[in-house]
């Protein structure tokens, strides 16, 4: 196994316990966490792709979409916790779960 | 355990852990797929760099070659703020509560680091022409110094007018708009750089996204603080040297 194949599965299995924490956690913030913990494996599989037994530079297209996603996730994370705060403001809860549905 | 640890539904989180499990199984197939050889577009950008104003690739795929993609994500960033600003019934950062300074030493260490960080910023965007840096480096650093003014409470942040806030919002994706309109003005494909003039119209853009990307991201941290009142307003203080 080569050392960006290494990478890439790292990211890989980062990617799937924020998809397993994503489903089983019915806070609010553990569900913008774990969204976040994806994203971060999705930005190191990039990367680790982009940076494949190269000779001149690594491939840059991969690389300016991580730079950008990395300010992106950042933002959107910001706005996800706002909604959060306005969710709990109005009804009180701070959890999604079955119990939510009853009027 | 805490309490949230405990109302997980068992049959569902081993479901969950099997689904998981299972993408992860057939990431890891596809990623066998991948030649090892290096491709993908690193020729392309080699080939393109002398024509693309710039030096470094990164910045040139960013600013050049997929600057529409980077437009785009400057109105991102631009809907986040205002998506929160909009949730907070507020339009500036004007009436946020700024946190207590009882330390004097704090105080005079961030009027010591703020010039740095905006220094540093300066320096990080003008980096981006020949290695890694550029507007978005350049512009996370200059956010995180307005940060940093409002855990000092430093009261600069509540005097900030709140015209040149939302201007400071806005200029990076307008730059862009600008850039776009003139070109097409000039006979251009719609962001399509004259290699003469790459770099100079990189820079402007960078150096305007930055002040956005800088505003946008402090404004998305500071931002979700409570309203204060004006007579809540903690008094402002700063101590002379």
């Amino acid at each position: 196994m080569s050392q960006y194949q290494f990478y890439s599965l790292a990211g890989m299995v980062l990617f799937a316990l924020g998809l397993h924490a994503l489903v089983i956690l019915p806070h609010i913030l553990r569900k913008i966490l774990s969204i976040n913990i994806m994203a971060g494996g999705v930005f190191l599989f990039l990367i680790s792709i982009a940076a494949r037994n190269f000779e001149d530079f690594p491939d840059p297209v991969p690389q300016a979409m991580l730079l950008t996603g990395v300010v992106v996730a950042l933002s959107a994370t910001a706005f996800a916790v706002a909604l959060a705060r306005r969710i709990y403001t109005v009804t009180g809860r701070s959890e999604l779960d079955e119990e939510d549905r009853v009027p | 355990m805490d309490s949230t640890t405990e109302c997980i539904k068992k049959p569902l989180s081993v479901l969950s852990a099997l689904f998981a499990a299972v993408v992860c199984v057939f990431l890891a197939v596809a990623l066998r797929e991948i030649p090892d050889e290096p491709g993908g577009l690193t020729a392309a950008a080699a080939a393109e760099i002398p024509r693309s104003g710039v030096e470094h690739p990164v910045t040139a795929v960013l600013l050049n070659f997929r600057v529409y993609d980077t437009w785009l994500e400057v109105g991102v960033l631009l809907m986040a703020a205002m998506g929160m600003l909009l949730f907070q019934r507020r339009s500036d950062l004007r009436d946020i509560r700024l946190m207590p300074s009882p330390e004097p030493v704090l105080h005079w260490l961030v009027r010591l680091l703020f010039p740095m960080l905006v220094l540093v910023s300066g320096y990080l965007l003008w980096m981006g022409k020949f290695a890694a840096g550029g507007a978005f480096q350049a512009g996370v650093v200059l956010g995180s110094g307005g940060v940093l003014l409002w855990l000092a409470g430093h009261p600069s942040l509540t005097n900030f007018p709140g015209r040149l806030f939302r201007s400071l919002l806005i200029v990076g994706f307008l730059s862009f708009l600008l850039a776009s309109i003139a070109n097409m003005a000039f006979g251009q494909a719609i962001l399509a750089f004259p290699p003469a003039y790459a770099g100079t119209i990189i820079l402007i853009l960078e150096a305007a996204a930055t002040l956005s990307i800088a505003a946008t991201v402090s404004a998305l941290i500071i931002g979700l603080q409570p309203v204060v009142r004006d007579r809540d307003r903690a008094p402002i203080h700063v101590p002379s040297d």
